[in-house]
């Protein structure tokens, strides 16, 4: 009785496996991989002289490299100052401290639109900052300045949030142990501590560049979207499609896509190196 | 003196650590300091080496006044409760690193880490990591690390507070042998009785942040001089009330320095007490006995088996109990 | 320790900290609130109780919630699909649940109108046989937000699934539970904190999303253009106090919902017996 009652249960499971794993297959095919391939087959689709051509374009590669630069410095910026952040989240104590703490998260809440206008109002003509661009004699807004402050702005709390708990996980025995061997405070942080976060810093630091890689919308309301000054890959894309330069706008979507995809496997791969290290370090 | 501190006073919150404590070390000693947990042990280990600042007191180390030097000028050795050792550096760079951070040469380097890890019976493994060892190779580790800089004085943090206790007993044993080569002066803090008197040459007792009493391992078993001594330093019965003569003390009695006897032994006239034999517990070197008095009170007596067999003791037999040694506190003593 | 040296240190870390996210996130919000407020709080509501403002940020908050319902059931189910079977591919499919967070929106929103946009195979396949338009639509955006809002409450959902025991499962069925009572009286009470916590932090995601819906949506007033889209119109019609009047709007909601994740989640963990604080340096 008892045994027909498992089997039973066991039948129905193996039915239900076979539905829910066939439900989960074709969501994520209609949702994620049709548009996918949807893109790639439109790019493929097209002579190859014509795609040369389109990518080849001056406008191309200024974009690319104006999308690189803005990340990168976007990654060095935050990396350093996210690192401060952290240690001083985790390490020290202070009145407010919630509150800020808090307000790490607030990037990952605010529509890009809006962090663009917020930038737009500080530094436009009767902002707060109106006349920081006459002060240190570069244009901020429509120029690179101002991008960077978005870009910045939108991918702040990624290095923060992953060394917090890392942080917070490696306590400070090591450290006081660095100190009592008579390393100082700049030993102890290159020798000791930044070893020990590196993989969650470089994870991160890997989300901070995908995030600035892919930023639109607040870049699009700062940079004014002039083209070879402040068009960066995503306003190409977007340029493109709105003046029905359809394979232009494809190919480098899909190029970008493809530079998102190698990023996320550096992340995957990251992930699985930190996984490792954590079941090693026991 | 190789360490030394004076009215050390350390408050965290409303809790005060440690409370106006002084004492001092001599070169080459291996002292313990004794306490159960929360009594503010290690928050004096810490002081000394520079992790804590103390509210108000000095630390010597040498001979010269310590306590406002940085931990990093203070060349202290400290092997942590938990040994702290850097996950990510190979044995070889762990014991290396205080060595590196100075600028020492790197010939020099490598034969002082090779030396140490020869001393610490770890030559094979410099290319291992912390991950890939046991506790007890850890702990070695540890303390070569510790060592590596020439310390003046080695601290050492419940040292081998997180081993099992077969590993515990054989690395005690070795700290004991490796002290006596190398001579450096070491402070263990450890809530662990039996190790503080079978490993040091003194011992400092604290409850509460407060020093009950400092002496040889022999002088604080023998001779303890609070009731929280005699009671934490091995095992004891405590009996209310004077067994022998007034109310309003308290006495203490290690469960082997009493005999039982069927008769009354002669010339021993008002030093013995009557009891019941309640249970025989024959675990262990030693069995126990456990009686009971005629005011209600219990007493553990340890006798050897020879002892037991030329007395041929029964449960429920009624025997004589005179105590060999015995301690009286007044009972104003709180334990 | 605390030497004269390493105390400066100490302290100029904190100030950095502090100055720099006072200057990078407390600075702004105080520019948008006090501009969205510059021509007072009449002027504010006029704004938003127009029909354009109106029709936008009921659209923004219906196509999320309804996003946020979706996203919940079948982010479960993925999660559950993840972690309890095995599969040929299936570290191909947990692959695939996290592009959304690699790919930039604007991508999205360009692959949906390859896809689904009139010159599309499926999109006119759609209109000819259901006679269904979906790019332009309200429901490209709902799409384009599903897509965005993937990895959210899979990635909330499968560590806790990792935790719970099969045991607890399989004890409940010997009992003779069915598998529906199963899940919802056993499996159910453990994963909804990180159900609701996924799935709102998908939502808040949803209500500011421009990059993919710009692109989908068509934008057309009183139909298809969302909150954001409209902040964007407003900004480009040099119209600061409706676009700011929106942007206050649109941010309160979503921090809120963040923080309440936030405190939520927080307060979990703080039941679990986990100590966050270590001794400062």
């Amino acid at each position: 009785m008892a045994e027909k009652k498992l089997f039973s249960f066991s039948e129905k499971g193996a039915k239900l496996r076979v539905v829910l794993i066939s439900v989960v297959v074709l969501y994520i095919g209609v949702l994620v991989v049709a548009p996918l391939s949807a893109l790639v087959r439109a790019v493929l689709l097209s002579d190859v002289g014509s795609l040369g051509k389109v990518l080849l374009q001056p406008d191309v590669f200024y974009a690319f490299g104006l999308t690189l630069a803005l990340a990168l410095a976007a990654v060095v910026l935050n990396t350093f100052f996210g690192l401060i952040v952290a240690w001083v989240m985790v390490r020290h104590h202070f009145p407010g401290k919630k509150f800020l703490n808090g307000l790490i998260d607030l990037p990952f809440a605010v529509s890009p639109v809006v962090v663009g206008y917020v930038l737009f109002l500080l530094f436009g003509r009767d902002g707060w900052f109106g006349s920081l661009d006459n002060w240190i004699g570069i244009p901020i807004l429509f120029s690179w300045p101002s991008m960077l402050a978005a870009t910045v702005f939108v991918s702040l709390p990624f290095v923060i949030r992953e060394v917090m708990p890392v942080l917070q996980e490696i306590g400070t025995d090591q450290d006081q142990a660095s100190y009592t061997l008579g390393a100082n405070q700049w030993q102890t942080f290159w020798r000791v501590l930044l070893p020990s976060i590196r993989w969650g810093l470089l994870y991160g630091m890997t989300l901070t560049f995908a995030r600035s890689l892919g930023e639109f919308g607040a870049v699009f309301v700062v940079s004014g979207a002039i083209t070879q000054q402040t068009e960066t890959a995503t306003l190409f894309i977007y340029r493109s499609v709105e003046e029905r330069e359809y394979l232009a706008g494809y190919s480098v979507a899909l190029i970008l896509a493809g530079l998102s995809f190698c990023i996320l496997f550096l992340i995957e791969y990251l992930k699985k190196k930190e996984e490792k290290r954590l079941t090693h370090g026991h | 003196m190789a360490i030394k501190i004076q009215n050390i006073t350390k408050q965290f919150g409303d809790f005060r650590a440690v409370d106006d404590v002084s004492f001092e070390i001599e070169h080459g000693q291996l002292v313990a300091v004794l306490g159960p947990s929360g009594s503010g042990k290690s928050t004096i280990l810490r002081i000394i080496a520079g992790l804590e600042t103390p509210d108000s007191g000095e630390v010597f180390l040498t001979g010269e006044e310590a306590t406002d030097i940085p931990i990093q000028e203070r060349n202290v050795g400290f092997v942590f409760q938990h040994y702290a050792l850097f996950k990510h550096m190979t044995v070889w760079d762990n014991v290396a690193f205080g060595l590196e951070v100075r600028k020492v040469p790197k010939e020099k380097i490598q034969s002082r880490v090779d030396e140490l890890l020869k001393l610490v019976q770890l030559s094979g493994y410099s290319r291992r990591y912390p991950s890939q060892l046991s506790g007890g190779q850890r702990q070695r580790v540890a303390l070569a690390r510790a060592l590596a800089p020439e310390p003046k004085v080695l601290l050492l943090d419940e040292p081998f507070g997180a081993l099992d206790s077969k590993v515990r007993e054989e690395l005690r044993e070795w700290l004991r042998r490796l002290h006596d080569e190398m001579h450096v002066t070491s402070l263990f803090v450890t809530h662990d009785q039996e190790e503080a008197l079978e490993v040091s040459d003194k011992v400092v007792i604290v409850n509460k942040g407060k020093i009950e009493q400092i002496g040889s391992p022999q002088e604080v078993y023998k001779h303890p001089k609070t009731p929280f001594v005699t009671s934490f330093i091995g095992p004891v019965n405590v009996v209310p009330g004077r067994l022998f003569g007034s109310h309003d003390e308290t006495t203490y009695v290690r469960p082997h320095e009493i005999d039982l006897t069927y008769d009354v032994p002669e010339g021993k006239g008002g030093k013995v007490l009557p009891a019941l034999v309640r249970r025989l517990n024959h675990v262990g070197a030693n069995v126990k006995v456990d009686l009971e008095l005629a005011d209600g009170n219990t007493l553990q007596v340890h006798l050897t088996p020879e002892r037991l067999s030329e007395l041929s003791l029964v449960e429920g037999e009624q025997v004589f109990v005179s105590p060999k040694e015995m301690k009286v506190f007044t009972e104003d003593y709180t334990i | 320790m605390k030497t004269g040296k390493s105390r400066l240190l100490s302290r100029s870390l904190r100030i950095t900290a502090i100055t720099y996210l006072v200057v990078m996130l407390v600075l702004p919000l105080l520019a948008l609130f006090s501009d969205s407020l510059s021509e007072g709080i009449v002027s504010f509501w006029k704004n938003m109780s127009q029909p354009v403002a109106l029709h936008a940020l009921k659209l923004t908050l219906i196509t999320a919630s309804v996003m946020a319902v979706v996203n919940a059931i079948m982010g479960t189910i993925t999660a559950y699909v993840l972690t309890r079977y095995s599969f040929f591919g299936k570290s191909l499919l947990s692959s695939l649940v996290d592009i959304p967070f690699a790919i930039p929106t604007l991508v999205t929103g360009v692959m949906l109108v390859i896809l689904y946009g009139p010159n599309g195979v499926v999109g006119t396949w759609l209109k000819e046989v259901f006679n269904l338009q979906v790019v332009f639509a309200p429901t490209g955006i709902l799409l384009a937000l599903l897509f965005v809002g993937l990895p959210y409450v899979v990635r909330s959902v499968q560590p806790v699934l990792h935790e719970v025991d099969v045991d607890q499962e399989e004890a409940a069925s010997t009992m003779g539970a069915s598998t529906w009572l199963t899940f919802r009286r056993v499996l159910f009470p453990a994963l909804r904190p990180a159900i609701l916590s996924g799935t709102l932090l998908s939502f808040a995601r949803a209500l500011g999303e421009f990059g993919s819906v710009v692109v989908v949506a068509g934008n057309i007033p009183m139909y298809s253009q969302t909150a954001s889209v409209y902040i964007m119109g407003e900004i480009e019609s040099q119209n600061q106090v409706a676009a700011s009047s929106m942007s206050v709007v649109l941010l309160t909601l979503s921090f809120a919902t963040i923080l309440f994740v936030d405190w939520y989640t927080r307060d979990k963990s703080l039941e679990a017996g986990e100590v966050p604080e270590v001794a400062e340096v």
